[in-house]
């Protein structure tokens, strides 16, 4: 008998309102909520906080995103950028001499339009210390023609103030401030010439820029992120060996390595909550469909056809995700604004805005977790046998196998999809697997070992560790999921406290926050004593020399650079030094470091060199290799001895290549130290610089500040998902305990008319959760070791900890926990005369 | 051994007061057989629970074995179930994830007994069952199921066994077979047995048969 459309849309709706109104659908519909609500609010939340600190950090860029080269922009990318509607600035940059009067000095000369900065804001003040001395002030754009603003290092060399005039090549410019930070001067610390600030316009009248003069042409960029990814791909495409593309990433290391760790963690999180989800609807929809089952089998004996079953629970699938979608969105995006109304000032004020994409991501998941983990057990109600009915059979007839295969894919392809990454999809998909079946055979064997214990106990220990073997089957489910569960969590603490000890280190709490450099050889000496005298420790001093590597064997760096896969400038002036030994943050990787300095009249040809790992890697650098320099004009030549990795957020002095003794025998080298200074002792600069004018001062205090603040957002979102993830994962716990309600309801009811009291059953269900709970806590401690084994050393790049605490406190904590909350989600078998449970069953 | 005096229920409707018992009194001695028989919804099975210590009347009182165990809590009636009662239900009420064997084991280990599996043992091979220790109710009959659930009312060794319907899920072969299980073992036991049936045949080989209707219980013969 075929049913119609409308009259099996008609059942289906009265069969989910009646499941609806009776309580069926109740966990089901919270497993869904929570699934569509926490991912949506994740990514709410996360896409707000993430866009607020790209742009915070975009500030260091003073863009979104930066072009640069020695050549002129080409037009077909400016086409191509207002084809985006990207908004664009313009500068260059360019050394020339700035004289006033019978002074000189050779400066660093910034010529900026009327756009720059597209982010962060200039300083400057009217005095030479005007920050300092709290006289500055912030403006969104630079100077205009005929004004320039010049560094404090310039009115000490060319001895002028604020109003006087000082020529830059051909042309004169009226001094209007002193410059006292720009946002993008974090882009080059060293080996640069005081700066002066003057507007693009007036580059044309100095005549310092002529052909074969040594211009950097810098384009920043502003827009919609997926303007600027087009921009981003236009460029590449454009295959440009003139400029290169710099955005917050690839630009600053110091925030780079910041958001990079937190994508990872957030997108993993991301996955462990879709996961977490999963399961928690998976049991939920398994429950449903059990007790769908006689329904189903009474439908069938009226006439329906597996056919129809199909389309009815179709139907009922319609509605959940419709629900999942509206009420899942809307509950996220009240999560999110509870999260950010809870953090107050912990948040920043102007929170970049909500993305659309964020409530796709929290749909989809929600979704695809009702389609793979929900829709296959309602869709095996078709296979109920109408004669279950006659029998009073209440196995389940859900085929578990495609349900698991169906979800197991489901997971894999959505940790893929948010993880956007083969390796974390590979290893999280490993864990579990090696999670499920180690736990299904590790639980069995425990149950088996821990029930002989009972008989030597009282008779409620005996009776609850009885269960536990009794059970075997349901309990080494329950325990699959607890130990996934705790697994999951302990991970995520773990890999937490590793991030967050990390970036707390990152930058001691009295790390360097000034440079001087440029120092004369002969002033060295001076300039420590006058450190000393300040009671201001310092860093060693090092030599410091611009050079550039242009062979590496046979081959030219241009030839190689050509072959790289990244956009870097390889052909740059690079900062080298000279050392016998090298910093606390950097890493020999490769090769050997000399064991002593080199002895007097050591051949140029015995020069050694150690090479930093990212810029070897990118032109095929290898322990071995001969290396060609061009220092001050003349050539040097090294052998590569060792590879580093450095830590360049460390804030301290670092070089991409160090060699084994002075190089040209330390002509043309300036000398460099770093210190910590507090705000109020700011005013010692002023001394220094007056009595060694020539050398170069950076206070990077404030790119300190801005980096704390970011490390501290993020782990402060950190912090949050973790207990989003927690409350996740509280939840799958009750779920899945709840999938035994009614085993355990009928249990209690049959132990009480036995003559069972309350509080035996309550001391049987505590035992038995709590040894539950130790077992998975047992086996979680093992599995998240191996997984944090794996990504600590190969996913967040941090050395490997054996986590003590995990083993020590965790089996322990899940048991009292599990015991808990088993016991609390299942005080209705306790409460409930036994009478009344009977009459239900 | 078992009392009822002037015993009450009544519950709450929209309309006002259901009153399922009315007044109700009752002495059963030990060793007696008692049918109470009735139309369905007279209140056989409330009596039933009530007796037994499964609940507690609106008024009035139940005493087992001089214990009135309507003035104790839930924690007191539980103490008395399990000295003094067992039961047999008419849907076996066994639990699927248990053997035969642990069904029966269960009662024995809530009471303590050292020795619960030999005893289990030995009761199931009473109702000849020996050879399904380890078979779940799922792969049992509906006769064995019973068994099953007889062999665990008494091995416990509970002087009263109260009994709901203890064929009502049954053909009537196997309902013969059963019913004649249940008093072979009521008297090898000299056991206390109430139980509540349709069956008039049934209630024939009971020594006393009680007549529930609207409330009111009233004796054969009376």
């Amino acid at each position: 008998m075929k049913k119609s459309f409308m009259g099996l849309w008609t059942l289906a709706n009265r069969i989910f309102m009646r499941d609806y109104k009776s309580g069926e659908l109740n966990i089901l519909l919270l497993s869904l909520l929570i699934a569509t609500a926490t991912v949506t609010a994740i990514s709410l939340f996360t896409s707000r906080i993430e866009n607020s600190i790209v742009d915070e950090a975009s500030e260091f860029l003073a863009a979104d995103a930066k072009i640069q080269g020695t050549q002129p922009i080409p037009e077909n990318l400016r086409q191509a950028a207002a084809t985006q509607l990207l908004q664009s600035s313009d500068f260059i940059e360019f050394r020339a001499m700035a004289f006033a009067g019978d002074d000189m000095v050779l400066s660093q000369v910034k010529a900026v339009d009327e756009h720059y900065p597209l982010k962060g804001e200039l300083e400057i003040a009217e005095t030479i210390y005007g920050e300092s001395e709290g006289r500055s002030r912030k403006t969104a754009r630079g100077p205009a023609t005929g004004k320039a603003w010049i560094a404090p290092r310039v009115f000490h060399a060319l001895n002028v103030k604020v109003g006087d005039q000082i020529d830059i090549g051909e042309a004169s410019f009226e001094i209007e401030a002193s410059l006292v930070k720009e946002p993008d001067s974090t882009q080059s610390f060293f080996g640069v010439s005081p700066r002066i600030l003057i507007n693009i316009a007036d580059v044309e009248k100095t005549q310092a820029v002529q052909f074969g003069s040594r211009v950097n042409y810098a384009w920043l960029l502003m827009g919609e992120t997926s303007a600027l990814a087009s921009m981003k791909d236009t460029f590449e495409k454009s295959d440009d060996k003139h400029h290169r593309w710099v955005d917050v990433k690839s630009g600053n290391r110091s925030i780079a390595g910041a958001l990079d760790r937190a994508e990872s963690f957030l997108l993993l999180a991301g996955c462990l909550s879709v996961l977490l989800a999963g399961v928690a609807i998976a049991l939920a929809a398994r429950r449903y469909a059990k007790r769908q089952q006689k329904q189903v089998a009474l439908l069938k004996t009226f006439g329906h056809t597996p056919a129809d079953i199909t389309r009815l629970y179709s139907f009922n699938l319609f509605y959940l995700a419709s629900f999942a979608l509206i009420c899942g969105s809307l509950s996220g995006w009240l999560l999110h604004l509870l999260i950010i109304y809870f953090l107050g000032d912990l948040i920043p004020h102007n929170l970049a805005a909500p993305q659309l994409t964020a409530f796709f991501t929290g749909g989809l998941s929600g979704f695809t977790a009702l389609l793979a983990f929900a829709a296959p057990p309602l869709m095996s109600l078709r296979f109920v046998s109408p004669v279950s009915i006659i029998r009073d059979d209440d196995t389940l007839a859900i085929n578990t196998r495609t349900s698991t295969i169906i979800g197991s894919l489901a997971m894999i392809f959505l940790i893929l999809i948010y993880s956007k990454s083969v390796k974390l999809t590979f290893f999280i998909t490993l864990a579990v697997i090696a999670c499920i079946v180690g736990v299904g055979l590790l639980s069995a064997l425990m149950m088996h070992a821990i029930g002989p214990l009972g008989k030597k106990m009282s008779k409620n220990w005996r009776l609850g560790l009885a269960n536990l073997k009794r059970h075997q089957q349901m309990n080494t489910s329950q325990i699959m999921v607890f130990a996934i569960l705790l697994f999951l969590l302990f991970s995520m603490t773990s890999i937490r406290s590793s991030l967050l000890n990390q970036w707390q280190d990152q930058i001691p709490e009295h790390a360097p926050n000034h440079f001087v450099f440029n120092i004369f050889p002969n002033e060295a000496p001076a300039i420590e004593t006058f450190l000393q005298e300040h009671d201001i420790s310092h860093s060693p001093f090092y030599p410091m020399i611009r050079g550039r590597v242009y062979k590496v064997g046979e081959k030219l760096v241009e030839d190689l650079a050509e072959e790289a896969e990244n956009n870097n400038n390889y052909e740059r002036e690079l900062n080298l030094t000279w050392s016998d030994t090298y910093g606390k943050d950097n890493k020999i990787i490769a090769g050997k470091w000399w064991d002593s300095a080199p002895q007097p009249g050591a051949t140029p040809q015995n020069i050694q060199a150690s090479v930093e790992e990212e810029y070897a890697a990118g032109i095929g650098i290898t322990v071995g290799d001969q290396l060609e320099l061009s220092v001050a004009g003349q050539t040097v030549i090294a052998r590569v001895s060792s590879l580093r990795s450095v830590q360049w957020d460390s804030m301290n002095p670092n070089f991409f290549i160090i060699f084994n003794q002075p190089l040209l025998e330390g002509a043309g080298a300036n000398w460099l130290t770093s210190f910590y200074l507090p705000l109020e002792r700011k005013r010692v600069l002023n001394q220094l610089v007056k009595q060694h004018p020539t050398v170069s001062l950076i206070e990077v205090d404030q790119t300190i500040a801005q980096v704390r603040s970011i490390v501290a957002q993020i782990s402060l979102a950190v912090e949050f998902i973790l207990l989003l993830i927690l409350i996740s994962g509280f939840l799958v716990l009750i779920s899945s305990i709840q999938s035994t309600l009614d085993i355990r309801l009928h249990e209690s009811a049959i132990l009480r008319t036995l003559g069972a009291k309350r509080s035996m059953v309550r001391h049987i269900l505590l035992i038995e959760f709590g040894a539950l709970g130790l077992l998975a806590g047992l086996l979680a401690a093992a599995g998240s070791e191996i997984c944090l084994f794996f990504l600590q050393t190969q996913i967040f790049d941090l050395p490997y900890v054996f986590q003590g605490m995990i083993w020590l406190i965790g089996p322990e904590l899940s048991a009292v926990a599990i015991a808990l909350v088993g016991w609390f989600s299942t005080r209705k078998v306790v409460n409930t005369p036994p009478l009344a449970s009977l009459r239900q069953i | 051994m078992l009392k009822a005096v002037n015993l009450t229920q009544q519950v709450s409707i929209s309309d006002g007061e259901l009153h399922i018992l009315k007044g109700i009194n009752l002495e059963i001695k030990q060793g007696e057989t008692v049918a109470i028989v009735g139309a369905s919804g007279s209140g056989k099975s409330t009596l039933l629970g009530m007796l037994a210590g499964l609940d507690v009347p609106s008024s009035g009182e139940v005493l087992i074995n001089n214990l009135n165990v309507s003035n104790m809590d839930e924690e007191q009636r539980a103490a008395v179930r399990s000295q003094w009662v067992a039961f047999v239900f008419q849907s076996f009420q066994l639990l699927g994830s248990l053997t035969a064997l642990e069904n029966v084991m269960l009662p024995l280990e809530v009471r303590g007994s050292e020795n619960a599996q030999t005893m289990a043992e030995e009761m199931l091979a009473r109702v000849g069952l020996q050879e399904r220790l380890h078979h779940k109710p799922a792969q049992l009959s509906g006769g064995e199921q019973q068994r099953v659930a007889l062999a665990r009312a008494f091995a416990c060794q509970a002087p009263i066994i109260f009994a709901d319907e203890p064929t009502g899920n049954l053909d009537a072969e196997t309902g013969e077979k059963i019913s004649d299980l249940l008093f072979e073992l009521n008297r090898e036991n000299n056991t206390t047995l109430i139980l509540v049936t349709h069956a008039q045949s049934l209630a024939d080989k009971c020594q006393r048969t009680l007549h529930m209707q609207a409330g009111v219980l009233t004796e054969a013969g009376e």
